[in-house]
């Protein structure tokens, strides 16, 4: 299957085009499929906060490998606006990091692809412009309350009740062909059509049901986003550690033999703090150096030290009333203060 | 060749997935260098295309 594609490899940021080659930039590995035009046929690639190969097969790339030379045949045979139709809508104009005004002042050498990420969120929070948003990319299908085969990666496997996926009528064995304007041949593709796609939005979900490739009629429904379907886990992001939210404290997670220790079950969300500086969500909610924060928003179930930094990310906004529960010697404890304002000093990634 | 494999796990990809990517090139390559078959210059890769008729497979994979 290699043979039929001319493959190349890149291995650094520095001058891509990032509205053309855009892609989640916390991960390691993403490929494109696309003609010498630069058009997009697919995206394939992306991860979940489990493992960095989760979202990936040898069998799902060779699905969409296979779908991508068929679309390259056949986009010789139609005229502009049709063959338009069977690629992912391209950007209005360049980008490139180093147009990033803080990459490109404090910046020398490789750029990485978290770093781009890390640039982008320092940047609009020295803007004035950072927004819980920008943090929540690239969201799963299961926000919407469907899951993919992972051997195929657009056919779809689950549908769970009482989600938005199930109120469309989608259904097990639909083949998802196309959302809004983006064809769709991988979860990938899915998962950028979603990204790309507004807040408040409804989105129109092509999918071809019936036995794969014969009588398979395309059907358009109509899938409504409800809650927090942008949601995901933040927790193995590179880019967390330049999120712009002034926690103000220094902590870790307690191990479980630890935990046991303080007298709690393993399982138990354990964060011990180091200490307490500067302002910060710390300071607003009380906390004191030694504290063991064992409940969050009435959730108690163990967290690494960035999932707890996650949840307070997925959980609050500035102006939210945060509530911590917390081990103090002895006595337990309910702290609640505000989340503060976005703010960093930080001009420069790691 | 070594060093790619451990690139690509470190990436964290799986031995199937690696396979299906250096696999076919580990054969065609026959004792070259594993990374002569993937070109590094995306406007080299664009001449290719046009020059073969066939579609790209770009891979970013970031080395930290």
């Amino acid at each position: 299957m290699r043979r039929e594609f001319v493959c190349a490899r890149i291995t650094q940021m520095n001058d891509v085009d990032i509205a053309r080659f855009e892609f989640d930039y916390d991960t390691t590995w993403t490929s494109f499929l696309l003609d010498a035009d630069l058009n997009i046929y697919s995206r394939y690639g992306g991860r979940d906060e489990n493992v960095a190969e989760g979202r990936m097969s040898k069998e799902s790339l060779l699905q969409t490998m296979r779908e991508v030379l068929d679309v390259h045949a056949q986009r010789r045979t139609l005229k502009e606006m049709a063959a338009a139709a069977l690629v992912h809508p391209g950007p209005p104009e360049e980008s490139r990091p180093e147009d990033i005004p803080l990459l490109r002042d404090n910046h020398e050498g490789c750029i990485h692809c978290h770093q781009v990420q890390e640039y982008r969120l320092l940047q609009a929070a020295h803007d004035g412009v950072f927004n819980r948003r920008l943090l929540f990319g690239y969201p799963l299908p299961e926000g919407l309350g469907l899951r993919f085969a992972r051997d195929h990666g657009h056919r779809i496997e689950q549908v769970e009740e009482r989600t938005p996926a199930a109120r469309a009528g989608l259904r097990k064995g639909d083949i998802v062909t196309r959302v809004n304007d983006v064809p769709i041949h991988s979860e990938y593709d899915f998962r950028w059509a979603l990204h790309r796609a507004p807040d408040e939005t409804v989105l129109r979900i092509t999918v071809e049901r019936g036995k794969e490739g014969v009588d398979a009629e395309p059907l358009i429904v109509e899938v409504v986003p409800t809650g927090n379907w942008r949601q995901t886990e933040l927790g193995w992001r590179k880019s967390l550690r330049s999120v712009p939210f002034p926690l103000g404290m220094l902590g870790y997670a307690l191990g479980k033999e630890e935990t046991r220790t303080a007298g709690l079950p393993p399982d138990r969300l354990a964060i011990k703090v180091l200490s307490v500086r500067g302002k910060g969500l710390a300071q607003n909610v009380g906390l004191e150096k030694g504290d063991l924060i064992i409940g969050i928003a009435g959730r108690s179930d163990a967290r690494s030290y960035d999932q707890f930094k996650s949840d307070l990310l997925r959980l609050y906004e500035p102006g939210d009333q945060v509530r911590l529960h917390v081990l103090r010697g002895e006595r337990e404890l309910d702290l609640t203060g505000q989340f503060p304002d976005w703010h960093t000093t930080d001009t420069s990634v790691p | 060749m070594s060093s790619l494999l451990s690139g690509l796990r470190s990436a964290g990809l799986s031995l199937g997935l690696m396979s299906l990517i250096v696999g076919g090139l580990a054969a065609e390559a026959a004792g070259q260098s594993l990374v002569a078959g993937w070109h590094s210059d995306l406007d080299e890769a664009r001449r290719a295309s046009r020059e073969t008729g066939k579609p790209i497979f770009l891979v970013f994979r970031c080395v930290r």
